[in-house]
């Protein structure tokens, strides 16, 4: 394109990213440039299958080279530094990870996306070719493929059944991967930028491109006029191409392109063709007049692109050269320079014989022929360069390489050499080029150095760009030196000498003095103002980024606050970057529109600040919130833990809560103003004192409009706020109850720092219960924020963070006014979050904290040039090789078709007889990759192919406790020492038992091979050993290297092995993000029961850390087979425990794959165990984890999975100390009620086996499942009766199992066991609760029934006539059932029951909630059921038959006891 | 009167303009509307009524809001013959 003058100035290159075959970044492909290596190399295995090359084939689908270039090894992508779920990544589209990498990578090389421009100014143009990409290629085979073969299979083998076609889809499909639904849509092609785009939040254009092998400079041409044209200030730009896909080789290999000797000889005599080959090159671009005011370095000055197509002369297969010369001069047009300047041209260079030829022949016309001319200065011949000799053909990446390599050779003024051009091609004679042969210095001369790179593609389609380099002296504006810091910081003990070091700009974090001054982002105008401020002597907090104090608050003895804001109508907040730089997960996009969603984000971005504020040495001294601010503020001070909170918050959203509509409104006033405005208008009150100029009022809908109007009426600013709660306002106390049930399940700890309500505007008290109750006034009284802050300042706090988005520091602001004070906001709707970050950090610093600015330094902040950072952060230890493949798919895995053992849940058809089966044991042939000869079916010819299943392969293996003794220390239920059922204790073979015997099993199948990896770990069930147990050990080979093993019905895996075991790669110890030390040791992980593992199972030696991302810790390598690596999974699951709040019991049930480099280490050794958990869902937590001898890596363990029992705060302390807890909830009447804690049969088996011994279990086993449901309860109720009793009375612990139930002669439970008491007992159950009594020598009944509406028939069914004169009348049904429920209590404790005379027991007396029935009184109560509904309890009065209580009229003496079920 | 409300005095004379904008320059939290608007009162009384004139716009247009517009009320407010 033709530049005008006014874009005269050229287009800098200011950051490159690139990873090309045998360079996986931009440093190591300058170095393999610069050294010549040939990074050609054989297809990799996994990328094309061998059975495609063959060597004189002429099909299209068979290739005689197997060479090209391969970036297999090097493409390197962590999926947790963008963003992603590890698991992600194996669905996605490798080119798309890699061009994200790779243009991160060149981001971070142009100083970082803070760094480069506006984010709405930041364009992304990619070249991409539209050829079928490995991930479109998987797609490809699991949509059409699967259907395919099958379609296939069903017409070539007759007696198939749909059920084995059903199981070859579902293999096939499973082999591929683990697609969902989402990742389909990931594989759009042009996602390649917006994937970028996304990431970095650029809002300019971001799109990809298709101009064949010259899409790369295209790219750079829309780059450079979307700059010149101002739309952007920054674009990436480049090239990417990741696909050796079998229908790209098979084009270029039928069309002859293809180097039949294997080489890329570019201008060689002897090219005879290409190689392909791949890569992804990404430039940051600018207009070189802002490269030059930011200080950027310039690698290179693109000058100008020409570009043409070939018009009607356009052939596939013959370039054109009419039409290349159209496009290089052109080019050198637009950059109005003499095309005898240039200095080196980094051809097309394809190597193809027509293609090399062609382009002398255009070099030739255009920049002259023979070497005597004043082309490169005049001093001899020019040198050719063309990087396909190294690294073959890139396709739309081509252009990207080539335009780096020319950048890099003017950056580093050297000229890199040509590979295999020794012998040049006899046209190069006619022009002025030279091949390059070896790397020599590019010498100065008068012009600039210049560079031309061609790029010309298929269909006619050539590009052309001119490159200069950058040189000071040539630049208008006067470039600065040293670059401009994010950050000025200088201190000094007086103002002279701070204004002295002003003057020298010379100031750095390490600075000392106590007067301080802080600029954020300086300007010249910047720090004019701040030498102003300076000599003013005045303090200066914030404005322009400007802080000054000539007296600091903190330095005086000032304390610091953080304030946590609630939910305000603002709400974006851009923290991803310190998310990233403090390693913490990125904060999910707030869903504003749902008040429970939008204060878990408001939480969520508390707990974010909290962290990286505490990643740069900033700590409160006490801590505050604002409305559910003040539950941030809990998890901060210590009181709370964030796993609990958050679920906590969620609970509160008044439309789950069914909370009716209350709106706020902001009033711009005092409170007493708004009070007073409001006064007579029903229905609203002052929620929320914010500040002098600030309150809030909440209120309905109508009483908010009028109060509306009399603020307005008063010149009172006042608006209506987007969120509706109820929150701080009396109107909300109707959904209290909900809410305490919430409360009662948080656990809540003593606090670390103060937390200052602003409910009491006093620190929150220490007793749990009191911490409740003010937690629930909270919600119902108003927000005193402004009185708050008055007393916090009374109380020496000087400086007040902010920790979140919102409007707290402009409160404390107006609120203090004229006092000394600072506040600060953490974050900002308006900045990015580093940047914020930054500038509380000057703040604070300014007035004499301690903050560390390490960490809020963008990365390249030094003096001068930026170092370069590597392109990948191949150290983080999510960081995978992207697998870039189509391959194959096997499905040896399968039985043969057309004879499925007859356990297919269809009818099968009749086996045909099965022909002589062939030697036993000998391996399963994998299917031949080509189809037998005929072209008509021939069934009978591929039976005998398939083997019977061979029957040595097959072992049975009996197990029991006396043969391994070692089960027994791994029990998952706890009972009394030397208690005589081992069943009861329920004996378990650990997962990493089983997966040894495994892997035993395929080791004696390959004998001569050794075991290198384990994948597909499923556990299907326990294996129980109750007391014994017989297994069918299973193995089938796949092909030479793998064996499939099963013990059958309880496991299964896959099992690799190899001639040698691969060695052992040596690992660095590395810390875990923000590790913690953990609060309980190993030996308290067993003591405390943390752990069910007897000592042969405990081998966690230590835990040496613990964070959110994982765990860190020591074992022991023990006798007990499987110890290892069920120490391992121990972390795992103690992470579990100390990190989740609910569902903390977990088991393992599954591993995705375990690589081993080695035997297992002998019993004794010290294994460092490090878990990094990848997903924690509902039912399952996965982890990763590397086990590691010494400095070498022994294991590796990929998706190790556990899953996750429900549990709430009961069954935690039951299950761990079944001896000291209930299931049940004592009452105070001295009965027990059981709810139902769990909604999955997992949990209620785990709680089941805690309760019934074997004959109950046997029992329990007989019933229909809701039957199960409430007999169980019963049970539970009954055993927790007789165990509180004990309790009560003095007993020591009592397991659940040592309460033997029996039935006695008219169905009434009895109580058995070896107690000093005679005890009697009585159960109820309805639905999903059960009651239970317990009493020593009288008889006792207990009964309950749900409250319903009941007619009169009843009643005088049921109620005697003097009962029903008795009977109130007020709360009618209520009462029918208080009199039903007392006659059953007492006919229960009679042992006859109500034997369908109910009216056989009268209720004699009503006294208060107690009825007299006969001579027994029973007490009831009211409790609530799951599904709401009320229930009452009646149970017959202990200690004495008679009452002594005086018979008082029916008006209720006090409030019912109302139960609130906190759970489920 | 700006100064008095953002607290910085010789900021005004290097800075605001009649093109600077409210939150954007001057990074007016919305309770510093709220001090302009009193100061407003104080100064000119009945005569500008900021308030009405902030309840007609909606959020957007007061977060742009430039200190030209006002100062355009204000002529106009002070300008407009009473009773009128």
């Amino acid at each position: 394109m033709r530049y005008t003058d006014s874009n005269r100035s050229g287009i800098a290159i200011v950051g490159m990213g690139a990873v090309f075959p045998g360079a996986a970044d931009l440093d190591a492909y300058w170095h393999n440039l610069s050294h010549g290596v040939d990074a050609i190399r054989e297809v990799p295995a996994g990328r094309l299958d061998p059975v495609f090359f063959e060597g004189d084939s002429s099909a299209l689908d068979r290739f005689a080279c197997r060479r090209g270039g391969f970036v297999d090894g090097l493409a390197l992508f962590d999926p947790v530094a963008f963003g992603m779920m590890p698991v992600s990544v194996a669905a996605a589209e490798p080119d798309q990870l890699i061009a994200l990498s790779t243009a991160a990578a060149a981001i971070q090389d142009a100083g970082g996306p803070d760094a480069i421009a506006r984010r709405e100014k930041v364009g992304i143009v990619i070249g991409r070719g539209g050829y079928l990409s490995a991930g479109q290629g998987r797609l490809d085979q699991l949509v059409r493929m699967a259907e395919q073969l099958v379609h296939s299979l069903r017409q070539l083998v007759p007696d198939v059944t749909e059920d084995e076609l059903r199981a070859v889809r579902a293999e096939f499909q499973h082999q591929l991967g683990p697609y969902q639904r989402d990742d389909a849509v990931g594989l759009v092609p042009n996602l390649v930028a917006s994937r970028i785009a996304n990431r970095f939040d650029f809002s300019g254009p971001a799109y990809t491109l298709d101009a064949a092998c010259a899409s790369s400079l295209i790219a750079i041409d829309h780059a450079v006029r979307l700059l010149h044209s101002g739309d952007c200030d920054v674009v990436i730009a480049g090239g990417v191409h990741h696909c050796h896909d079998l229908t790209l080789w098979g084009v270029f290999s039928h069309l002859g392109a293809i180097s039949a000797s294997g080489n890329s000889r570019p201008f060689s005599r002897a090219a005879d063709g290409l190689l392909i080959g791949e890569g992804t090159g990404m430039m940051v671009l600018k207009r070189e007049a802002d490269a030059e005011r930011h200080d950027d370095r310039i690698y290179a000055v693109i000058r100008g692109i020409g570009m043409s197509s070939d018009g009607r002369d356009s052939t596939v297969m013959r370039p054109n050269v009419a039409g290349q010369v159209l496009a290089v001069r052109r080019a050198w047009e637009a950059a109005r320079l003499d095309p005898s300047t240039i200095g080196l041209i980094e051809a097309h260079g394809t190597a193809t014989p027509a293609g090399d030829a062609a382009e002398l022949a255009t070099l030739a016309e255009v920049f002259g022929s023979g070497t005597s001319g004043s082309g490169g200065g005049g001093l001899g011949p020019v040198p050719i360069g063309a990087v396909k000799s190294m690294i073959g053909h890139a396709m739309p990446a081509a252009g990207a390489a080539g335009l780096i390599k020319a950048a890099l050779a003017i950056h580093h003024q050297t000229l890199p050499p040509t590979l295999h051009c020794e012998d040049p091609h006899p046209a190069m004679a006619g022009t002025r080029f030279r091949p390059v042969t070896q790397t020599s210095p590019w010498e100065a001369t008068r012009d600039p150095r210049r560079a031309g790179v061609n790029s010309f593609g298929f269909g006619g389609i050539n590009a052309h760009a001119v490159l200069e380099e950058h040189r000071a002296g040539l630049s208008v504006l006067r470039r600065r030196t040293p670059g401009t810091p994010a950050l000025v910081l200088c201190a000094a003990e007086d103002v002279r000498s701070l204004l002295a070091q002003l003057g020298e700009a010379s100031c750095a974090p390490g600075a000392r003095g106590s007067l301080r001054l802080a600029v954020v982002s300086p300007t010249p105008q910047r720090m004019a103002l701040a030498r102003k401020v300076v000599s003013r002597g005045e303090a200066w907090r914030g404005r322009m980024d400007i802080w000054f104090s000539p007296r600091p608050l903190v330095a005086g003895g000032g304390s610091v606050a953080f304030l946590f804001p609630g939910i305000e109508a603002t709400m974006p907040a851009r923290l991803d970057d310190v998310a990233a730089r403090f390693g913490l997960l990125p904060p999910e996009p707030a869903d504003t529109a749902e008040l429970g969603r939008h204060g878990l984000a408001v939480f969520a971005l508390g707990r974010l600040l909290d962290s990286a504020l505490g990643g740069i040495g900033v700590r409160p001294d006490m801590v505050a919130g604002h409305s559910i601010g003040e539950w941030n503020g809990m998890v901060t001070a210590g009181m709370v833990r964030p796993q609990t909170a958050g679920p906590f918050l969620a609970r509160l959203d008044p439309a789950a809560i069914g909370m009716p509509g209350l709106v706020y409104a902001s009033a711009g006033c005092a409170a007493e103003e708004a009070a007073a405005a409001i006064q007579g208008i029903a229905e609203v009150v002052v929620s929320h004192d914010n500040c002098p100029h600030q309150s809030i009022l909440c209120g309905t809908e109508a009483a908010i409009e009028q109060a509306l109007g009399c603020l307005l009426a008063r010149q009172v600013i006042a608006s209506k706020l987007a969120f509706r709660s109820g929150f701080h306002s009396p109107m909300f106390s109707p959904q209290l109850a909900r809410v305490r049930e919430a409360l009662a399940l948080l656990p809540l700890e003593a606090a670390s720092l103060p937390l200052w309500s602003a409910t009491t505007c006093e620190p929150y008290p220490d007793d749990p219960e009191a911490v409740r109750d003010l937690a629930i006034r909270h919600l119902v009284e108003p927000v005193r924020f402004r009185e708050l802050v008055l007393r916090l300042h009374e109380e020496g706090v000087r400086a007040f963070v902010q920790v979140g988005i919102g409007s707290l520091a402009a409160f404390v602001d107006d609120t203090l006014a004229e006092r000394d004070h600072l506040a600060a906001a953490a974050a900002t709707a308006r900045s990015q979050g580093l940047e914020q970050l930054r500038r509380v950090a000057a703040a604070l610093w300014v007035e004499g904290a301690d903050v560390c600015f390490d960490r809020l330094m963008p990365d390249t902040e030094v003096a001068g040039h930026r170092p370069r950072l590597p392109a990948a952060p191949a150290s983080s230890i999510h960081t995978r090789p992207v697998l870039l493949g189509t391959p194959l798919v096997s499905l040896s895995a399968l039985p043969p078709l057309g004879r499925l053992p007859g356990a297919s849940p269809l009818p099968a058809t009749p086996p045909a007889p099965a022909p002589a089966a062939p030697a036993p044991g000998a391996p399963v042939p994998a299917p031949a990759p080509t189809a037998p000869a005929p072209a008509a079916p021939v069934p009978a010819a591929l039976a005998p192919a398939a083997p019977a299943p061979a029957s040595p392969n097959r072992i049975e293996r009996h197990i029991s406790v006396e043969e391994l003794p070692w089960l027994a220390d791994h029990c998952l239920v706890r009972q009394r020492d030397r208690w005589p059922s081992i069943s009861d204790r329920f004996p378990v073979v650990p997962l990493t038992t089983m997966i040894g015997w495994l892997v035993e099993r395929a080791a004696a199948m390959r004998p001569d091979r050794v075991v290198t990896r384990v994948e597909r770990i499923r556990s299907t069930r326990w294996l129980a050993v109750v007391p014994t147990a017989d297994v069918v050990l299973s193995a089938v080979t796949e092909g030479t290297d793998q064996v499939r093993v099963a013990i059958e019905g309880y496991s299964q895996a896959r099992v690799v092995t190899s001639e040698r075991a691969p060695s052992a790669p040596e690992v660095q110890p590395a810390l875990l993000p923000h590790e913690e030390p953990s609060v309980i040791g190993a030996e308290e992980l067993y003591e405390q029961r943390w752990m069910f593992h007897g000592p042969q199972f405990q081998a966690v030696r230590d835990i040496q850390g613990i964070c959110d991302a994982g765990i860190r810790g020591r074992i022991q390598v023990l006798d007990a087979p499987g110890s290892l690596l069920d120490g391992a999974g121990q972390l795992v699951g103690y992470w579990a425990m100390a990190r989740t709040g609910l569902d903390r019991i977990v088991l393992p049930t599954g591993v995705e794959s375990i690589d081993l480099f080695g035997p297992e280490p002998p019993v004794g050794t010290v294994v460092d165990c490090t878990a990094r958990i990848t997903s924690v869902l509902d039912t399952t937590i996965r982890a990763d984890l590397d086990l590691v001898v010494g400095k070498r890596l022994f294991a590796r363990v990929i998706g190790w999975t556990e899953h996750r029992f429900e549990t709430d705060e009961v069954l935690w302390e039951l299950l761990r100390f079944p001896e000291h807890h209930l299931a049940s909830q004592a009452q105070p009447g001295g009965w027990v009620l059981a709810p139902e804690r769990w909604r999955r049969t997992a949990s209620r088996d785990l709680v089941m086996r805690q309760y019934l011994t074997g004959p109950e279990q046997a029992q329990y086993a007989a019933f229909n499942p809701l039957r199960q449901r409430q007999w169980f309860l019963g049970r539970i109720a009954a055993k927790d009766a007789v165990r509180d009793w004990l309790w009560s009375h003095g007993a020591g612990p009592v397991f659940p199992a040592e309460v033997e139930l029996a039935t006695g002669e008219h169905g009434e439970p009895l109580v058995r066991g070896s107690f000093p008491a005679d005890l009697q007992i009585s159960l109820a159950h309805s639905s999903t609760l059960a009651v239970a009594i317990a009493s020593e020598g009288a008889s006792v009944g207990i009964d309950i029934e749900s409250v319903a509406p009941r007619d009169g028939r009843f009643d005088r069914l049921v109620l005697t006539p003097a009962e029903q004169d008795l009977l109130p009348d007020a709360e009618r049904d209520r009462w029918v059932t208080r009199f039903w429920v007392a006659k059953e209590a007492v006919a229960k404790a009679a042992r006859t029951g109500l034997s369908g005379r109910p009216r056989q027991f009268e209720v004699t007396a009503v006294a208060g909630l107690s009825l007299c029935v006969g001579e027994r009184w029973v007490d009831t109560e009211i409790v609530q059921g799951h599904d709401g509904g009320e229930l009452v309890v009646g149970w017959t009065r202990l200690g004495s038959a008679a009452s002594n209580e005086p018979v008082v009229s029916l008006t209720t003496k006090g409030a019912e006891v109302v139960n609130v079920l906190t759970h489920l | 009167m700006l100064v008095k409300v953002i607290g910085t005095d010789f900021l005004a004379e290097e800075d605001v303009g009649m093109q600077s904008s409210f939150s954007e320059d001057l990074c007016l939290e919305s309770i510093q509307f709220v001090i302009l608007a009193e100061e407003l009162r104080a100064h000119y009384g009945e005569k500008v009524d900021f308030v009405a004139w902030l309840a007609g716009m909606d959020l957007d247009t007061i977060i742009a809001l430039r200190v030209g517009s006002l100062v355009e009320l204000i002529v106009d407010s002070i300008n407009r013959v009473p009773g009128v």
